[in-house]
């Protein structure tokens, strides 16, 4: 996604982009980023919360358009409502991420919890 | 720009995970060599018409879905789309939640929220969706970026923002 970010930016319109996923941000490096403390898939909030999800949406656009300096990224206050500890569990073996070739990963049990996410920005 | 302590490192459990693959090339940006482009804003909140783009793979039930990787289709989806007619079609993440509740990836519904509030101008044309699980970086440059960033600029958004799954 940065990648378009990057594209659309440089065409003359400005960006605002969300992110739950810190480090891969930093390595692409969109002109503005808001930064949500959540498992990927939430980007703008938590299921049957619209005003949690509209608040988000809100400060996402108001942080985003105050950024000055390319690149940043900045954090909101907002936390993630579900299971504490999930940042330990993401994407690792037990969640059962898919191969890039489509297959699930050696040791991953399909019926065990989610489907782990599968990076955009490669 | 402080980073909070509990980020998930998901370039190292990436690596692990998918070490019996060929090796993950990420996209990186050196500032030094390649700047982050850079256009300044203008318009206040209030005045701005908003592109939104999506890659959690959402579409609208008469929409063909999104095939199962390196998809670089998009689709368009008007303003106001009623959430009841929303799918989502990905393999990359778990899509349980945004199944039940796309607004957790797609915010049409706070959006026009925000524009009935009079927080927001308004939405510069449909809403651009497509499905994240590319593995290409090189399509993604060739063929999607570029269609995006056109579809934009047609629109003359003031906006674009961008929401990954």
């Amino acid at each position: 996604m940065g990648l378009i970010a990057r594209e659309i930016e440089a065409a003359g319109v400005p960006t605002v982009s969300m992110t739950s996923a810190w480090d891969i941000t930093e390595a692409v490096a969109p002109p503005r980023s808001v930064y949500v403390h959540a498992p990927l898939g939430h980007q703008t909030g938590a299921p049957g919360d619209a005003e949690g999800q509209r608040a988000i949406v809100r400060a996402a656009l108001e942080a985003g358009l105050a950024i000055q300096r390319p690149g940043q990224i900045c954090p909101l206050p907002w936390r993630w409502p579900g299971d504490a500890g999930w940042e330990l569990r993401a994407y690792t073996p037990e969640h059962t991420p898919t191969a890039p070739d489509g297959k699930p990963n050696r040791g991953s049990s399909p019926a065990r919890g989610p489907r782990a996410f599968a990076p955009e920005e490669i | 720009m402080v980073r909070p302590s509990n980020t998930v490192p998901y370039i190292e459990r990436t690596r692990r995970l998918y070490a019996r693959q060929a090796p993950y090339r990420w996209v990186e940006h050196d500032p030094a060599r390649e700047p982050t482009p850079w256009t300044p804003v203008e318009r206040p909140l209030a005045a701005t018409r908003v592109a939104l783009i999506a890659s959690g793979g959402v579409h609208r039930d008469d929409q063909e879905p999104f095939h199962f990787r390196n998809d670089t289709s998009h689709r368009e989806l008007p303003p106001d789309t009623p959430a009841a007619r929303l799918r989502v079609s990905h393999f990359g993440y778990d899509v349980r939640d945004a199944a039940r509740d796309p607004g957790c990836v797609f915010p049409l519904r706070a959006l026009r929220e925000l524009i009935a509030e009079g927080v927001l101008g308004g939405f510069a044309g449909p809403a651009l969706s497509f499905m994240g699980g590319i593995y290409s970086a090189r399509r993604v440059r060739e063929e999607l970026a570029p269609r995006l960033r056109d579809l934009v600029l047609r629109q003359e958004a003031d906006l674009a923002y961008l929401v990954p799954a």
